[in-house]
């Protein structure tokens, strides 16, 4: 009997083995029959590229590499890129990079190393972009980045990759067919001069990452433009110029943008905007005409709360939200509530509900965040008006694991360094999500060549979730 | 001719009973046309006269008996006679003959004076085109000193204008700028335009003019890209005998006395970029990039000032002429602008029938200091071997230095409003200084052979170069922001932080060699005339660089800060970042490019009297292109390089039915074609030219082929009398306009050029122009209508809410063409007291002058109607006082966009507004300005 069920247990583990490394093998070798070839990590790369560079391989890239329309580059995990000169990675064709958690991709640019504390756009090197970053085609019809740090990318472009990006910009990831998966999960993106990743169309889904520095004096986290669908959630975006998430319908591109932004921590986001449209939104933005959920968001000292651009007919009427009910999904309706605001200034408090003065707002205060700002603000507010939030300075604290607050250093602490945004046990935000929607599907679900899993709404505020789902770092 | 000495005839043709009195009216011989400023002087110097504007002089109160005339006119024979005055009033006709042959487009050495009006005048009716000229002495009378300006008085032309206000480019018939050709002494030049073809005629003094010639038709020998027209500036030729010219004139603009006038230091500005300078690769430093000409210093009421020199004779019994002239105008202008940024998406339209409304961003205001050096150097001789050959050598160098400061504050429009009006939410204070040097030259050698009886030819080999130098163009700029207070209705404002800074240099050059032959054959006669054949033929080699490189400096964060506090220009520090940004973006800057053509023309053509009435001037033309281009973008950029051929064939026919020596009717078809721009063709992503949007070439534009027809019917009357009234109609295959469309992904709005279908243009020319003694009027109005269809965006929500973008067909007007333009003068000519007058009123009715990429958002610049004025007084023989006002009325120019104007009333008003019904979205005004100087002629 014991043989038996060892024999059993023996033969099922077996099974479960085989079944698992034959899964692994078979999608990776479907995949890679096509590509047919290892690439070595003997010689610096350039040029055209594709194939699979080795698990646990060190590879450097010397001038920008390409991977051509109808070819893959695949990343096995524990892969180095080197990146030097500034150079980019153009994906006309698929890129796939599969870190794990265990053994993680890394692309960075070897000349530069990671600092902690104070940091501005001038006196911390992290903004200045060392590799090109990853540009893709509108004939890209898959980027699938996994468990991948993207450290010190946005190099300034030295010549056009294809038509759309211009030279000089700085974006750590471009990605821009609105027909095209874009799946960036599980992964980390230290340093950037602008935006970290901008879309121009796509359906994507971004998930459980962490963004720090992102934004040199400008410059967003996720910044979604026309024909971009999908989530962002379970994103820890700390120290970004300007928003951690936006969605705007720009260009009108088809089908109109709609993002579900929902258990992100955003923390000291939003003061490093100094170019001329600076300082007009520094967390969640939804602008522009287009549609978006927000729920579940934990923001912390940041410039401004969850912005709904509004508008009127001279000045700012183009960056009015799509805030009306359709039926064409799939986002329906913006809505939002169940956000949490904590500030230490009376500047960042009398932006929770954001007020007109940048540009026309259309947030109405909520009463089901944290603070009740409805309740705070009365049933005489109208929204986008001033307001005196001096009394809520300090007030709430959500209780991190390591980040003690009240905490004066919010321009310029821009990176987790040894600080932890787990929420102790006993924190306000623990229990107070609203899962009463539903996450974006628009994505396959493959361990390869879709989402590694989408994660619905959470029952705890913020990215981290005190049942260990969430975001994993 | 024979009859060396053929006074005068002598009618009497009044008889009424007054006493003492001499009236007289003097005449060409041949042409029976009145002469206008002729000399009479009575009785060897006891009184004197000139004629006035219809020809007529008169002495009063005579004594009775014999008097002696004497009456002189340059180009005449002088006629001395005795007349006898009775009791009765003397009314006397007197027929001056012209002391060389008649005026022939084959002449040599034009021996009449080529610069008056009456010379201009016979010009227009002999020549083969439909044609509309304007002589030197009217020019010098007119209110106007650059031949931009003067051509604004042409019957359908209208002129766009530069930022400092004066006019620029011709507009000719409604066809745009593009579609014209600026040609010297009948052959094309160079333009040092970064992006065109078309050559500004602010650049030329109209000083060292003969004529100005605007030929609105095209004869088989001439080159064939001037849809709208060609215009000709005949240049200066040596006089018959020495001549001496000197002008000294000072004035000054409204605009320098009403504020201060900006000016930068030059002696700091590097022709050429760090790039350049450094070598590929090489980074340049922070001190590559000097404060110094950033810095800008008022300059209290600068003095415009305006010199020139002409001098001439002839030599070697007459063979050999000579001339030279020069001319050196500065000048102290500018505008002060208000300016609305247009946002480049906008919001959907609730449904597709409701209007779009554009919406703003910022709000500028802008002034413009412009310090402005003209200079025009030219230098003509002409050898005659014998009456059959002879030849001639033209040269001249024309530069225009604009030396600007734009100043700028620039409010970022916020979502409050403050007492109903748009708060503004940040200031940045913008200073951009820009030198922007351009020259011309040409070199031309001509010949004229008459080989035998019936064969002649000319020739001429040709060198320009065309160049445009905008080095260091610098923005510096520092921004703050502003906290209102919206109940209380206060604001305070923050910091003033150092912004970016840029610093720009363009270059670009445009070569040509060109070599021209026409041959002419007189056949033995048929009928009434001999047919002459003329074959010819042009070969021209073009080569054309452009540089553009731009860097950007960012400032360095105070300690602990995201900002650099500004405390001064020389303070303030700034950097590279990244490090790479130190190359500038030279890199993969489309606008490095080169550019080839190569143009091969050759022609037959028939010119033939074949009736007694009837002149006919048809043939064939044939025009070879061949274009090619390398740009600097990288090879997977479609359009790095490009190369393009084709093959006109374009036929012409000119006809004129003379009615009579003073009527005609004539008609004209000719086939035309417009060759896109070079910037039109190149993926070129350029900031420099529009204020609001980048513009980028399209290699996959096809050029433009345009039939022509035209009639006209003029009427050439007494002395300068005149009238004329035509018709036109254009139809253009593959039009090339300027859209609106969006770059790539990127939801940035670029102005890219495309074929149209097919657009037509059509209209009617009216010119009037009478004297009554020292009166006169000119007027002239033009109608035209043209058609273009073009896409257009409509952005809107559909039924379920979904934003769509869909695009319609909107047929509108041609970028430019207004509807009704006209030109109206009073004349006053006093030819006893010797004063000229002159009062000048211009209309040009509202025209596009920006495109949209939504329907119905075009931008259309308002009417404008522009009044000045000039006088003239001549002392003694050789001095002449003289006195000219500008823009009198302060004319502004203004932009609207013709939507419902919600920035009107209500809480969010902009200012400047005028009407609920538009959105007025710039303003511009460029003030009056005034000049008095002398003259000294001797000839």
């Amino acid at each position: 009997m014991k043989q038996l069920k060892f024999a059993l247990l023996s033969l099922s583990v077996l099974i479960y083995l085989a079944s698992c490394t034959k899964t692994t093998e078979n999608v990776i070798s479907d995949a890679q029959i096509k590509i047919g070839q290892t690439i070595s990590g003997t010689n610096p790369l350039s040029g055209s590229i594709k194939g699979t560079m080795l698990a646990n391989t060190t590879y450097t890239i010397s001038s920008t590499i390409t991977v051509n329309a109808g070819d893959t580059l695949l990343l096995q995990k524990g892969v180095k890129v080197n990146a030097l000169n500034g150079s980019a990675i153009i994906v006309k064709g698929t890129l796939i990079s599969l870190g794990t958690q265990e053994a993680p991709v890394t692309i960075t640019d070897p000349k530069r190393t990671k600092t902690t504390g104070s940091s501005t756009a001038s006196s911390d090197s992290s903004y200045v972009g060392g590799w090109g970053g990853i540009y893709c085609d509108k004939t890209c019809k898959l980027l699938v980045i996994k468990w991948t740090h993207l450290d010190f990318g946005g190099g300034a472009l030295q010549a056009i990759p294809f038509t759309g990006p211009s030279v000089g910009d700085q974006y750590v990831i471009y990605f821009g067919n609105p027909d095209g998966v874009f799946i960036l999960e599980d992964s980390w993106i230290y340093g950037s001069p602008d935006d970290a990743v901008r879309f121009y169309g796509g359906k994507v889904n971004i998930m459980r990452n962490t963004l720090e520095k992102c934004g040199g004096d400008g410059g967003d986290g996720f910044n979604a433009k026309g024909g971009t669908q999908g989530n962002m959630a379970y994103n820890l975006i700390i120290g970004g110029a300007t928003n951690g998430t936006k969605s705007s319908n720009d260009g009108g591109i088809s089908p109109q943008c709609m993002i579900a932004m929902y258990n992100n921590t955003y923390v000291n986001d939003g003061w490093r905007n100094t170019g001329a449209f600076g300082a007009r939104s520094g967390s969640l933005e939804v602008e522009n005409n287009s549609r978006a959920l927000a729920y579940n968001n934990l923001v912390v000292n940041c410039r401004f709360g969850l912005r709904i651009a509004g508008g009127n007919n001279v000045t700012a009427k183009v960056y009015l939200a799509d805030t009306l009910a359709h039926s064409d999904g799939p986002i329906n309706q913006t809505a939002y509530g169940y956000n949490f605001f904590y500030g230490d200034n009376v500047d960042i408090t009398n932006q929770f509900v954001p007020t007109n003065i940048a540009q026309a707002v259309v947030t109405h205060p909520q009463a089901t965040g944290i603070p009740n700002m409805a309740a705070f603000l009365g049933s005489t507010y109208t929204f986008g008006k001033q307001y005196d939030g001096t009394s809520l300075v300090g007030k709430n604290d959500p209780l991190f694991v390591n980040y003690p607050l009240p905490n004066l250093n919010y321009q310029t602490q821009a990176s987790i360094d040894g600080f932890d945004f787990h929420l102790k046990s006993s924190s306000p935000a623990i229990g107070k999500g609203y899962q009463g929607f539903a996450p974006l599907t628009l994505v396959p679900v493959d361990p390869n060549f879709g989402s590694s899993g989408i994660t619905g709404p959470g029952k705890d505020l913020g990215c981290y979730q005190a049942d260990g789902s969430g975001n994993k770092h | 001719m024979k009859l060396a000495f053929l006074p005068f005839l002598f009618v009497c043709f009044s008889c009424r009973v007054f006493a003492g009195d001499l009236t007289g009216y003097i005449f060409d011989k041949y042409s029976n046309e009145q002469l206008v400023g002729v000399t009479i002087v009575l009785d060897n110097g006891q009184k004197a006269a000139s004629s006035a504007l219809d020809g007529s002089f008169s002495f009063k109160n005579l004594v009775a008996g014999s008097h002696k005339l004497n009456i002189s006119y340059i180009g005449y024979r002088s006629i001395d006679t005795t007349v006898v005055i009775g009791a009765e009033n003397a009314r006397l006709k007197f027929y001056l003959e012209q002391s060389t042959s008649t005026l022939s487009m084959l002449t040599v050495s034009a021996k009449a004076n080529g610069e008056s009006e009456l010379f201009a005048k016979k010009k227009e009716q002999t020549i083969e085109n439909i044609a509309n000229i304007i002589s030197a002495n009217a020019i010098s009378i007119s209110p106007d000193v650059t031949v931009a300006n003067v051509i604004q008085r042409v019957s359908g032309i209208s002129v766009q204008r530069s930022s400092y206000g004066e006019g620029q480019y011709a507009i000719i018939r409604g066809m745009d700028k593009k579609y014209n050709t600026t040609i010297i002494n009948g052959i094309k030049i160079p333009s040092p335009d970064n992006k065109d073809r078309f050559v500004p005629l602010d650049m030329f003094p109209a000083e060292l003019l003969e004529r100005i010639e605007v030929l609105k038709s095209l004869t088989p020998s001439m080159e064939a890209d001037a849809t709208g027209g060609a215009v000709n500036l005949a240049m200066k030729n040596a006089p018959e005998k020495f001549k001496l010219e000197a002008n000294f004139g000072a004035g000054f603009s409204q605009l320098v006395l009403n504020r201060d006038f900006q000016s930068y230091k030059t002696d700091n500005i590097s022709l050429k970029s760090p790039a350049e300078l450094r070598g590929p690769g090489e980074y340049a430093l922070i001190s590559d990039f000097p404060y110094q000409n950033t810095v800008t210093r008022p300059l209290k009421n600068p003095v415009n000032t305006n010199y020139s020199l002409t001098v001439g004779n002839r030599f070697f019994k007459n063979k050999l002429g000579v001339i030279f002239s020069g001319t050196n105008q500065s000048s102290y202008k500018g505008s002060n602008a208000t300016v609305f940024v247009q946002t480049g998406t906008i919001a959907p339209a609730a449904t597709i029938n409701t209007p779009l409304n554009q919406t703003f961003s910022d709000s500028e205001n802008r002034q413009y200091s412009s310090k402005i050096n003209r200079l025009g150097l030219m230098s003509k001789l002409d050898y005659n071997f014998n009456y059959d050959n002879s030849i001639s050598l033209f040269a001249t160098y024309l530069q225009l230095n604009e030396r600007r400061v734009r100043q700028t504050i620039d409010s970022l429009l916020g979502g409050y409003s403050i007492h109903d009006y748009v708060g503004a939410f940040a200031v940045s204070n913008k200073t951009q200084v820009r030198s922007d040097l351009q020259s011309i030259y040409n070199i031309t050698l001509q010949g004229k052979n008459k080989l035998a009886a019936p064969l002649s030819l000319d020739w001429s080999l040709v060198a320009s170069r065309a160049k445009k130098e905008l080095p260091d163009i610098a923005q510096f700029a520092v921004a703050y922001g502003i906290n209102p207070d919206v109940a209380a209705g206060t604001a305070t404002n923050g910091p003033t932080n150092v912004q970016s800074q840029t610093r720009e240099w363009q270059h670009n050059t445009d070569k040509d060699l060109a070599a021209y032959l026409n041959l002419r054959y007189v056949l033995p006669k048929i009928g009434v005339s001999a047919p002459i054949l003329g074959i010819g033929g042009m070969v021209r080699h073009k080569n054309r660089d452009n540089y553009d490189n731009k860097y950007t400096l960012s400032p360095i964060t105070d300690p602990g800060s995201n900002d650099e506090l500004y405390k001064s220009i020389p303070e303030s520090k700034f950097t590279f970042i990244p490090a790479g940004g130190a190359l500038g973006n030279a890199a993969g800057n489309p606008g490095i490019y080169t550019f080839k053509e190569d143009i091969a023309a050759g022609y037959g053509q028939v010119k033939y009297r074949f009736t007694k009435r009837w002149d006919l001037l048809g043939g064939l033309r044939v025009e070879r292109t061949k274009q090619s281009y390398v740009s600097s973008l990288p090879v997977t950029v479609a359009g790095k390089y490009g190369s393009f051929g084709y093959t006109d064939f374009l036929p012409s026919v000119q006809l004129k039915d003379s009615l009579n020596p003073r009527r005609a009717l004539r008609f004209s078809y000719f086939r035309s074609i417009y060759r896109p721009a070079y910037a039109d063709l190149i993926p070129f992503y350029d900031r420099s030219g529009s204020e609001s949007y980048a513009t980028v070439g399209n290699p996959y534009i096809k050029h433009t082929i345009a039939d022509n027809f035209d009639a006209r019917f003029e009427v050439f009357g007494q002395g300068l009398d005149q009238f004329m009234v035509g018709a036109f109609f254009k139809t253009l295959k593959n039009p090339i306009e300027y859209v609106l469309k969006q770059n790539g992904f990127a939801a940035e709005l670029i102005l890219t050029p495309d074929n149209l279908g097919t657009a037509t243009n059509y209209g009617l020319e009216a010119v009037y122009r009478k004297y009554f003694g020292n009166f006169g009027v000119a007027f002239n109005y033009t109608y035209t209508r043209s058609k273009v269809s073009s896409i257009k965006s409509i952005y809107y929500l559909s039924e379920t809410g979904a934003a769509i973008n869909t695009t319609t067909i909107q047929n509108r007007p041609q970028q430019g063409q207004s509807a009704h333009i006209g030109n109206f003068a009073l004349l006053y000519k006093d030819t006893r007291r010797k004063i000229d007058a002159q009062l000048a009123v211009v209309y040009t009715g509202e025209r596009i002058n920006t495109l949209s990429l939504y329907l119905n958002l075009d931008n259309w610049e308002k009417a404008t109607t522009i009044l000045d004025f000039s006088i003239q007084k001549k002392f003694g023989k050789h001095f002449t006082l003289y006195g000219k006002a500008n823009n009198l009325l302060n004319t502004p120019y203004k932009l609207i966009i013709k939507q419902h104007n919600y920035s009107y009333s209500g809480m969010f008003r902009l200012p400047y507004q005028e009407s609920p019904d538009f959105v007025n979205v710039e303003t511009d005004k460029f003030y009056a300005s005034y000049a008095v100087g002398l003259r000294f002629n001797i000839q």
